[in-house]
């Protein structure tokens, strides 16, 4: 036995004397907990649920990438306007825009990555702060924090620089989504209300609140061009049977009705998406032979259509997509044979496809979405690492941080 | 047996669920204490541990895997909860978790003391590699795994790790090494 042998040995011995006997007394009250907290969905996205895993979605997805050269020159364009006297330009809310700095939350703190690839905490200090995201207008940014007991959050708001942090909620149960309208005045959540789960939205200047739906766990809020409409995918609850659907509503709480007709089967309307121009939806829906394949239909439910792409790389199923900010195309999910996935960049009207990013085993989605110029893909993968990616494919850059969600790209004017 | 729990527990039935849970609570436990040299620390990381499975057992791909999921979950549980107290900048309990039940002689007492003061200087990652290998006796492939590591890493890492141990256990023992051989015969 070699001294090495020998000192690994002593190791394993003292590691196993290390330890008690006995079942740990906890193990009720663990079970009193998961009792209390309901699974997600089998196709959901490690980022949808709380605490650690939630994300702020802004409808859709502001687009980040690392062309951070671009800032300075926006921002010198900015000190040129203001030196001028005009007012600073705010980009529109959808379509394409220049890229701006990018957010994201790691160990309680709310970071920006800076135009040099440094790592600066703009939000810091004894409280645990979380899933960043930008305005649409990229004037601002929300986030949460959280405030103690299982999964419970406050909503939070910031200047674009981190200062006059203030909060915008109490401590929320239950959230599952939060989402900017692209007026940039008002947040729809999804969350219990006085016990009751609902689509609720928020007046970011007066902390108005006004309830749309109630007795529906509803999730990917996703808000129409024009503010006036929200579309969800909801679950009925407290009611027999259960059943899901892919809904539209006012903003003004008129008008619930269900765009494609409501099924019990769970693996119907996932993820929605909601094209530029506010015209379609793309959504996931399962099959258990075939997989996952991504559809699109009209806002009215009209004209639903199965997207059909190359099958390179043995690809079995297209799953969760988004825009690009000019929708003319789309990144998603592609999984293989081999049980393992990838990214793709592909277009809505199918056929040849852009492989992106490493083939990863398939334990969780990627979240991804396209940089607000559209020429980046940025990707938060289920370890953790997050990578930005060329639409037309290459290596790829990590961003050398771990987040439990999707980092935010601030959307600036042309 | 474990793989229709996982099974049925995926599908929502939490009575499946608390089996599995009891079955795993003690091996969790006992690596989380490992990892984070404190029960009550531990106790916070398999909860976040056992509550995130269950929140998130649906999305399970393979339920073969459920062990080695388990432990991924753990590791960062534990690193998680490190990371949070560095943050609150409490001092790490040094003391060791268990004290023998039996007077094993002075000799191996101190052995194990050095072990003990190598291994709590480690950084938690590091102890994690360490537990996951030499205590929980996972080959190094499913260590990487865990460690969200490519494998060379995972050994690059494990070796350093050893070696720090020993090479602290050697510096405290360096005092007594000075004397030359026979110097007190």
């Amino acid at each position: 036995m070699t001294v090495d042998d020998r000192f690994v040995r002593s190791l394993t011995d003292w590691l196993d004397g290390q330890v008690g006997l006995g079942t740990p007394g906890y193990l009720d009250d663990v079970l009193i907990r998961t009792r209390q907290t309901r699974q997600r969905h089998w196709w959901s996205s490690l980022e949808r649920w709380l605490p650690m895993d939630t994300t702020l979605r802004l409808a859709p997805l502001p687009k980040l990438s690392l062309l951070l050269v671009v800032i300075g020159l926006l921002v010198a364009l900015a000190a040129i306007v203001v030196v001028v006297g005009s007012q600073t330009r705010l980009p529109a809310p959808f379509g394409p825009a220049e890229n701006g700095n990018v957010l994201y939350g790691t160990e309680g703190d709310i970071y920006v990555l800076t135009p040099d690839g440094g790592h600066k905490a703009i939000v810091s200090g004894p409280t645990n702060d979380f899933a960043p995201y930008f305005a649409l207008d990229g004037s601002k940014f929300a986030f949460l924090r959280a405030t103690g007991g299982p999964g419970r959050t406050a909503l939070m708001l910031a200047n674009v620089d981190g200062s006059n942090v203030r909060p915008l909620t109490d401590s929320l149960e239950d959230l599952s989504d939060a989402v900017w309208s692209p007026t940039g005045s008002h947040i729809a959540l999804a969350s219990r209300i006085d016990k009751e789960l609902s689509v609720w939205t928020l007046d970011v200047v007066t902390g108005s609140q006004k309830i749309l739906v109630s007795g529906m766990r509803a999730e990917s809020l996703v808000w129409t061009p024009d503010s006036r409409e929200l579309i969800f995918r909801g679950e009925t609850v407290g009611r027999a049977p259960l059943t899901y659907g892919l809904y539209r509503v006012g903003a003004d709480g008129s008008g619930l009705h269900a765009i494609l007709p409501p099924t019990d089967n769970g693996e119907h309307w996932q993820n929605p998406a909601l094209s530029p121009d506010g015209t379609r939806i793309i959504y996931t829906q399962w099959d258990p032979h075939i997989g996952g394949r991504l559809w699109v239909v009209d806002m009215d439910g009209q004209h639903q259509q199965m997207l059909r792409f190359d099958a390179a790389r043995n690809s079995q199923s297209d799953f969760f997509a988004e825009w690009s900010p000019d929708g003319t195309k789309i990144v998603f999910n592609r999984g293989t044979a081999q049980v393992t996935y990838h990214l793709a960049v592909g277009s809505v009207g199918g056929g040849a496809v852009v492989d992106i990013g490493p083939e990863l085993a398939w334990d969780a989605a990627a979240i991804a979405a396209f940089s607000p110029d559209g020429s980046k893909v940025i990707a938060r993968y289920s370890n953790g690492e997050t990578w930005i990616f060329d639409v037309d494919g290459g290596p790829g850059q990590r961003i050398d941080v771990s987040t439990s969600y999707l980092m935010s790209w601030q959307r600036v004017a042309h | 047996m474990q793989q229709e729990l996982v099974e049925r527990a995926r599908r929502g039935d939490h009575d499946a669920f608390a089996s599995l849970a009891a079955a795993a609570i003690f091996r969790l436990d006992a690596a989380a204490r490992l990892i984070l040299r404190d029960p009550e620390w531990a106790k916070d990381a398999v909860q976040e541990t056992l509550v995130r499975a269950w929140r998130d057992l649906p999305t399970l791909r393979n339920p073969d895997r459920f062990d080695a999921w388990l432990h991924r979950l753990l590791v960062r549980a534990c690193i998680d909860e490190a990371r949070r107290l560095r943050r609150h900048r409490r001092d790490v309990v040094l003391n060791p978790i268990h004290a023998p039940a039996i007077d094993d002689g002075s000799s191996l007492m101190a052995a194990r003391d050095e072990l003990e003061r190598g291994f709590s200087r480690l950084e938690p990652e590091a102890r994690a590699l360490i537990v996951l290998h030499h205590y929980l006796d996972l080959p190094l492939p499913e260590v990487a795994i865990a460690m969200h590591i490519p494998l060379g890493t995972a050994k690059s890492r494990l070796h350093r790790a050893l070696q720090s141990m020993r090479a602290a256990l050697d510096a405290d023992a360096r005092p007594r090494a000075e004397h030359p051989e026979g110097r007190f015969a």
